[in-house]
Order: C-alpha cells, then sequence, then structure tokens
C-alpha cells in the first residue's frame, strides 16, 4: 500500500471527523470574530466620532470667542461655513445664545433664528450629549451638543451634525473586509486543514487497511509511509510485525506439520492399540477376577478361622461338661454303683452336652450361610445375634458389651452379610481393647433413626487410630496386627457390603479415649421392604459348613 | 467668498485653456505671466504649485512646452511683455486696462457664469435708511482689499455723487472676502459693502435672509472680470488655432471637469474690446481725479 495514493476525499471516519472539525473550528473562529470585531470597530469609529465632534466644537468655539461675546455674527457664520467646507462631513452648526439671534449653518447654507425658537432642550445648555440620530430627510446623523461657557459663564449652546456616511460606509467597509478576511482565511486555511487532514490521518488509514488485512490473513500487507515521525516509526513497526507474524506463522505451520506427523503416528499406535485394548481388558479382568477369587479365598479362611475359634470356645463348656459325665460313669463303675437308672441319666446328660454342641455348629452354619435375595431383617436381633456369637470370646476377655437399640427396625438387605461386618467390627475392637489394655473395656452398639438414616455407632475404649491406620484402615490387606493374627480384608469386605450390598455408608473416626465405627443406612431400605426385591449379593459368599 | 475664489478661479481656466490650447502653436512655446494678486484669497506658494501642476497635467500629454512666470506688480509683467518674455497674460480686466492699451492685446479667453455679469455691486439694509450713494457720507464702507475696480469704481462714485473724494466722504474698510463684507452688512456691523454681483448672487442663494434684508443701491455691470489675453505679437494663425482648441475644451471629458471644478459655467473667446467697459471706467475715473496722463498710467 503506497502512500502516495491520492484520493481527493478519502473515505475514512478519521479524517472527515479531522476536516470537519477543523473545518468547523475555523468557521466559528471566522463568526466569533466577525461578531467580536464588528462591535469593537463600531465602538471605535464612534469615539473617534466624539473626538472628531468635541474638537470642532472646541475648535468652533475657541475660534469665534471673541465673535461670539462681541456679537460678530458675521465672523461667526464666516468662520463656520469656512469649517464646513473643510470638513466635508459636518452637515450642519447651529449656534444658540441664550438671548438674542441664533444661527443655524449647513452645507447648503445659513440662516438666522430667533434663539427661543431654536430646537435646542433646556438640558442642552448645561450637559453635553451626543449619539446617532435618525433626522427626517438625512440617514442617519451624529449630533454633538455641548453647551458654550465663557469664563464658567454659560453663553449657550452649540450642536453639531455630522454626516454618518463615512461612519456607515467604514461599518460596511469594515464588515464587507472582515467577511472578505474570513473567507478569505477559510478559502486559504480550509485546503491547509484539507491536505493538514489528510496527511494526518492518511497513513492512518493506511495503516488501518493493512491491518484489517493482516487481521483477515493477509501477511503479505505492508505499508509505505515514508514520514520521519511517530506515524512513519508506526508504520515500520507494523511492517516489523506483520514480518514477524509471518515468521510466527511459518513457524507454527511447521509445528502444526510435525504435530501431524506425530498425531498421524500416535494414531497408528492408538489403532494398534486398540486392535489389542479388548485382549488386554479381558486380560485385565481375568487378572481381576484371579486376585478377587484369591481375595475370597482369604477372606473365606479367615471367616473359617473366626468360626472355628468361636465354635472351639462354644463347645469348651459342654466338652467339659461331657468330660464329667464321663469321669462319672467310670467313677460309679469302678465304685459299682453304675447301675442301669445312672447309666441311662449320665447317657441322657451326655447327649445333651452333644445336641448342644451340634447346635454350635447348626448356629454358626446357619449364620455365616449366604443369604440369595435381600430380605428384611430385624436390626436389633441382628445385632444381638452377632454379639451372641461373640459372647465367649468377648467374656473371657472381660470385655463388656451393651447395646441400646430399640426393637421393630426393620432393614432391607442381606442379614448374614450385615452380621458378617457387625462381627468383624467387634472383632476389630475385641483387638484393640485386648492390645491397649484398658481398666473396664467395653463396647457400645448405639442405633438412632433420623428421618433418612439409620446410624449404628460401634464406640469402644481401645485407644483409637493414628492418623495413617485411619486413612488406609478400609484398604484391602491393610493391617496392624502381627503376622499371622490379621488379613487385612476384613474392614475392606465390610466396606464393601455396606456400600454395594446396601447402598450405605462405612466411616471410622476417633472419639475419646477409643475408635467408633459408624454405619449409615438409608432409611428408605425399610420402606421399601414390603417388596422383597431378588438382588444378588455384591460380595462374595461366605464360607458355608 | 465663494465668488472672490470663483472669480480667481476663472483665472485659472483661461490659463488651463491656454495650456491646453498650446498644441496648435507647433515650436512656439506659450510664456504664460500671471498676475498671482488677483488671487486674493488663496496663498500664492499654493497657486504656483497648482499651476505648475496643471501645465505638466495637461501640457504634457500634448507634447509641448508651457513655462508660467507669476508677478506680483503689473508694472513688471508689463515690462517683460514688452520684453518678449512672455507671450500671454492673466489678470483682472480692470489691471490689464489700467496697463495695456487695446493694440497691444490680441484675443484670449474667459470664463464666465451663466445669467449673471461680472459687475459689482454696492449693498446696505433694508432697515439702515440709506436710499441713495450720498447717504453714505460718514457711514462705514467695505471693499475688498487688493481690488483696483473697486477702488476706481467707488472712487468715480464719490466725484460724480457726492462731489467728494472718498477719503473724506466715506469711512472705508478692507476686506479679504466679499462675504465678509456682505455678513457685515447683514448683522450691521458695517453700514455698506462693495461686493462682486457673483459674490452677492452665492450669499443670497446661501441665505435668502439675505436677499430680504439687503438690497442693491448702485452697480456697475460687465461681461467678465478676468481675463487671459494673448499678446499681440502673436501671430493671428497661431492665436486662431488657440481659440478653437480653448473652445473645444468643454467638450472635452478633462474639459469639463476642469470647469466643474472652478465652478465656471462655460469658456469663451473675448477680444481686447471686451475691456472696452474698462477702458471707459479707467478714463472716467482719470478725468474725475483730475488727471488725465496718456494710457497706461503705470509703465514702467
Amino acid at each position: 500500500m503506497r502512500w502516495n495514493t491520492f484520493r481527493p476525499f478519502p473515505a475514512n471516519r478519521v479524517f472527515l471527523r479531522v476536516f470537519g472539525v477543523f473545518g468547523s473550528l475555523l468557521l466559528a473562529m471566522a463568526v466569533l470574530y466577525g461578531a467580536l470585531m464588528v462591535p469593537l470597530q463600531r465602538d471605535s469609529l464612534l469615539k473617534v466620532l466624539y473626538s472628531q465632534a468635541s474638537t470642532v466644537s472646541r475648535s468652533i468655539i475657541q475660534a469665534s470667542s471673541d465673535a461670539m461675546l462681541t456679537d460678530d455674527f458675521g465672523f461667526v457664520v464666516e468662520h463656520n461655513l469656512q469649517v464646513l467646507q473643510n470638513n466635508k462631513s459636518i452637515q450642519s452648526v447651529l449656534i444658540v445664545p441664550r438671548r438674542g439671534t441664533a444661527i443655524s449653518i449647513t452645507t447648503t447654507g445659513w440662516e438666522m433664528l430667533e434663539s427661543d425658537k431654536a430646537p435646542i432642550q433646556p438640558g442642552d445648555y448645561e450637559n453635553e450629549s451626543f449619539g446617532i440620530r435618525q433626522i427626517p430627510g438625512t440617514a442617519s446623523t451624529y449630533r454633538y451638543i455641548t453647551p458654550i461657557r465663557f469664563s464658567g459663564v454659560s453663553w449657550g449652546v452649540m450642536r453639531i451634525d455630522f454626516d454618518t456616511s463615512d461612519y456607515l460606509a467604514n461599518i460596511n467597509e469594515m464588515i464587507r473586509q472582515i467577511v472578505l478576511i474570513s473567507l478569505l482565511s477559510i478559502l486559504i486555511i480550509l485546503p491547509v486543514g484539507y491536505f493538514f487532514a489528510l496527511w494526518l490521518t492518511r497513513p492512518i488509514a493506511i495503516i488501518s487497511n493493512a491491518a484489517s488485512r493482516v487481521a483477515n490473513g493477509d501477511l503479505d500487507a505492508h505499508v509505505d509511509v515514508p514520514r520521519a515521525d511517530e506515524i512513519g516509526d508506526l508504520s515500520r513497526s507494523f511492517n516489523q510485525m506483520v514480518d514477524a507474524l509471518a515468521e510466527n506463522r511459518q513457524r507454527l505451520e511447521n509445528v502444526n506439520l510435525d504435530l501431524e506427523i506425530k498425531v498421524a503416528e500416535r494414531t497408528q499406535a492408538l489403532d494398534e492399540l486398540n486392535r489389542t485394548l479388548d485382549q488386554r481388558v479381558r486380560d485385565e479382568i481375568a487378572k481381576r477376577k484371579e486376585q478377587e477369587q484369591l481375595l475370597i479365598h482369604q477372606s473365606r479362611l479367615a471367616a473359617m478361622g473366626e468360626m472355628i475359634g468361636a465354635i472351639a470356645h462354644q463347645w469348651r463348656q459342654p466338652l467339659n461338661a461331657l468330660s464329667l459325665v464321663l469321669q462319672n460313669i467310670a467313677l460309679q463303675f469302678e465304685m459299682g454303683r453304675l447301675d442301669q437308672e445312672s447309666m441311662k441319666r449320665l447317657k441322657d446328660k451326655g447327649e445333651v452336652m452333644v445336641m448342644r454342641m451340634s447346635t454350635t455348629i447348626d448356629d454358626f452354619r446357619n449364620f455365616f450361610k449366604p443369604n440369595k435375595t435381600a430380605k428384611l431383617f430385624d436390626l436389633d436381633t441382628a445385632l444381638r445375634n452377632a454379639a451372641d456369637l461373640l459372647d465367649g470370646l468377648l467374656r473371657n476377655h472381660n470385655i463388656s458389651v451393651s447395646i441400646q437399640s430399640e426393637p421393630g427396625i426393620q432393614i432391607l438387605g442381606f442379614g448374614n452379610e450385615f452380621s458378617q461386618v457387625v462381627l468383624n467390627i467387634l472383632g476389630n475392637a475385641k483387638d484393640a481393647l485386648i492390645a491397649h489394655h484398658p481398666a473396664q473395656p467395653s463396647i457400645h452398639i448405639k442405633v438412632a433413626q433420623t428421618a433418612q438414616h439409620i446410624e449404628i455407632r460401634f464406640e469402644d475404649n481401645g485407644g483409637g487410630m493414628d492418623e495413617t491406620t485411619l486413612n488406609k484402615i478400609f484398604e484391602p490387606y491393610f493391617t496392624t496386627k502381627e503376622e499371622g493374627k490379621g488379613t487385612g480384608i476384613g474392614l475392606y469386605m465390610s466396606k464393601m457390603i455396606i456400600q454395594n450390598s446396601m447402598h450405605g455408608q462405612l466411616r471410622a473416626e476417633n472419639i475419646p479415649g477409643g475408635a467408633c465405627f459408624r454405619v449409615t443406612l438409608p432409611i428408605h431400605a425399610a420402606e421399601e421392604a414390603t417388596a422383597e426385591t431378588d438382588r444378588t449379593s455384591a460380595v462374595p459368599p461366605a464360607p458355608t459348613f | 467668498m465663494t465668488s472672490r475664489i470663483a472669480h480667481c478661479l476663472c483665472r485659472l481656466v483661461v490659463v488651463i485653456a491656454a495650456i491646453l490650447a498650446f498644441p496648435v502653436l507647433a515650436a512656439e512655446t506659450l510664456r504664460m505671466g500671471y498676475f498671482l494678486p488677483g488671487l486674493r484669497n488663496a496663498n500664492q506658494a499654493d497657486v504656483k504649485a497648482f499651476l505648475h501642476l496643471w501645465s505638466d497635467e495637461v501640457a504634457k500629454p500634448y507634447g509641448i512646452d508651457v513655462s508660467i512666470l507669476t508677478y506680483d506688480d503689473m508694472n513688471a509683467l508689463y515690462r517683460d511683455a514688452q520684453r518678449g518674455i512672455i507671450n500671454m497674460v492673466v489678470a483682472p480686466g480692470m489691471e490689464l486696462a489700467e496697463t495695456f492699451t487695446a493694440d497691444q492685446l490680441a484675443d484670449g479667453f474667459a470664463g464666465s457664469h451663466r445669467d449673471q455679469h461680472g459687475g459689482i455691486a454696492l449693498i446696505v439694509r433694508n432697515d439702515s435708511g440709506i436710499e441713495e450713494f450720498k447717504d453714505l457720507k460718514g457711514k462705514k464702507v467695505l471693499r475688498l482689499i487688493n481690488d483696483r475696480l473697486g477702488v476706481v469704481y467707488l472712487e468715480i462714485q464719490c466725484r460724480k455723487k457726492a462731489r467728494s473724494s472718498c477719503a473724506d466722504l466715506l469711512n472705508i474698510s478692507e476686506e479679504k472676502r466679499d462675504t465678509q463684507s456682505i455678513h457685515k452688512v447683514f448683522f450691521g456691523q458695517a453700514n455698506a459693502a462693495l461686493v462682486t454681483q457673483t459674490a452677492l448672487q452665492a450669499a443670497a442663494d446661501m441665505n435668502p435672509q439675505i436677499r430680504q434684508r439687503l438690497r442693491v443701491i448702485d452697480e456697475w455691470k460687465t461681461g467678465a472680470r478676468n481675463f487671459g489675453m494673448m499678446l499681440a505679437s502673436v501671430p493671428p494663425s497661431d492665436r486662431e488655432h488657440v481659440l478653437s482648441a480653448a473652445i473645444s475644451i468643454p467638450t472635452s471629458a478633462r474639459g469639463k471637469q476642469i470647469l466643474e471644478l472652478f465652478k465656471v459655467d462655460s469658456m469663451g473667446k473675448v477680444t481686447p474690446d471686451d475691456l472696452n467697459s474698462y477702458w471707459m471706467l479707467q478714463r472716467q475715473y482719470r478725468e474725475l481725479i483730475g488727471s488725465a496722463p496718456s494710457k497706461p498710467t503705470k509703465k514702467p
């Protein structure tokens, strides 16, 4: 884009605004100049008229003073005729003495008047007055009236009328000149303003157009403004900027090309990956299933161990009793007192013991038998049955268990799995209490019901957990117990049961002196309990016997 | 005042007419003798500058050479005329009549006013009680200064009508301008004044009250008061050429401008006969004062 590309009226708004403002200011200045100058010049001319009138009157009075005092009116007439002849601007002179004859002298003649008939106001004998008057028969007249005094004594009055044609001509000439000067100024300055605005705005328009081209993606747009000022600097900077943009765009294109190549390579790799993904997923799923199977197996072993321990505790008392029965049988036989009746009584007693042990096994089998469908179960009963299973173990360590619950709270879910959760929590609490040795080891189970939730709190005074343990307590294979005493999957399985099978939450927190496990179950489970729903347990089934 | 100035300007017009007419004089140079006291009211230096200005502006375009000599004394003017230093004279009629004889002068020009004659008038106030000239005895009478016609005319009247010299009969004062005399009579500061007819007419035009308050008790009429006369030594053919050229002056734009400027209505040819009234007045004057010297009385 060339600087010397000339258009007489460039259609850019900046030019029009600059030129418009320039022209408006010029016009305003011309009008203002005229509006100010005409009154000033008019006043000046009036002052000139006043000065002229004052001077002429003083001159006449001074020259005619002797004649006035001696009533030499011939001289007065002669002198004033000469004054009028020499001063073409004077229309008339009227000299009115207080008494006697007044003389009116004009350019065409003179006449004698009686003073009392002269057109003079009484105040004219005392005060000077002047101004432009409209006198019939003349266009306009500047009338100057001055008292005539000799030695402070009023002699009369003089009135001089001046022709204002020169004044009006001067005014008209002045207005004409002002208009002419204004027009000439406009004619001279407007082209100057035009070229100034053009000089000022054309490079801006050129740069603006080039910028628009650049904005539209044409990076070949350059400007040629050969000026040694800021606009020239701007144009050079613009060109540098465009060059830099072009260079950057080239770089970007190169980078894009590289990226496209890389994307193609990655796409190819991704296609390859996609082709093997199904196999990988299948592998991962298999691996996961294998891990789950391992976990289930470990869980089953752990449960089985716990169940065996519990059975052993349950069996200890009947086994002792059965042992005593057998000892009594042997003792009575040696003493010869084992008769049929004694034998029958001891056999019945022994069968009772055996039946009790058998019942214990059935109880454990039923307890760990996995549910196939979700059913309503009584929360209070479930809590107490679970506590009873561990009653022997807990009592052996002097751990007291209290349950604050209300009968009748129904939960929809898998009752045996829930009982497994309770057993895990109580087992953990038992281990903590055994390890911490509090003075009165205790476990408090509290049930609270709100409008939307049922919360079951398991609180112990086993000393609580450190921060690390608290953060990892529900992770699989995490345990703080000695090697061989804990698998690290009990609480993980418990959390899975509560979350996935019962849609609740299991959280752990420290409380003063111990820890608290909170199980939160949604209340709607109970409301929807009327319709039993077949659901598959989210956790692997408990070991069966 | 106006009439006096007009009277003087008439003489200027005569001069300028002569200058414009001079081309016909071919190789001759117009050497004009100008009697300055005829312009009583004007500064003589201004008059000289004025004459030279007009000779340059008017004569030069015609390609001729004009020289102007001014005189304060008619005797000196007459001597130069006799020596051939000048070949044309411009002066009031009374001075010409007292200085030159009819055979010494030839044709010339004079400016004139329409409906007016170049005479003089003796004016008084209507309420002055002066009915005729002899009533002026002991009265204050005004006349123009350096006006030979006024002196001659008034002396003749004194001697004819009161049989006394004016010095004995009248209290004569001289004024510079006719209008001064007229106004003084008007306002009662003088009893009578001898003024030109043109001045009286101009004053009456300026103030009609003058016509009501003043009246003429005696007058002397003549054609013109100022004359530009070529001397008899100028060849007749040249004089005719000058006359024809001079008469055509008013027809030109410049000529009209000159006439208007000097408030002269027309420019006419005059001969020495037009001075006869002056010569007659001059003879009468000499007879009355008792001396009869041969003309001219003031020859060098």
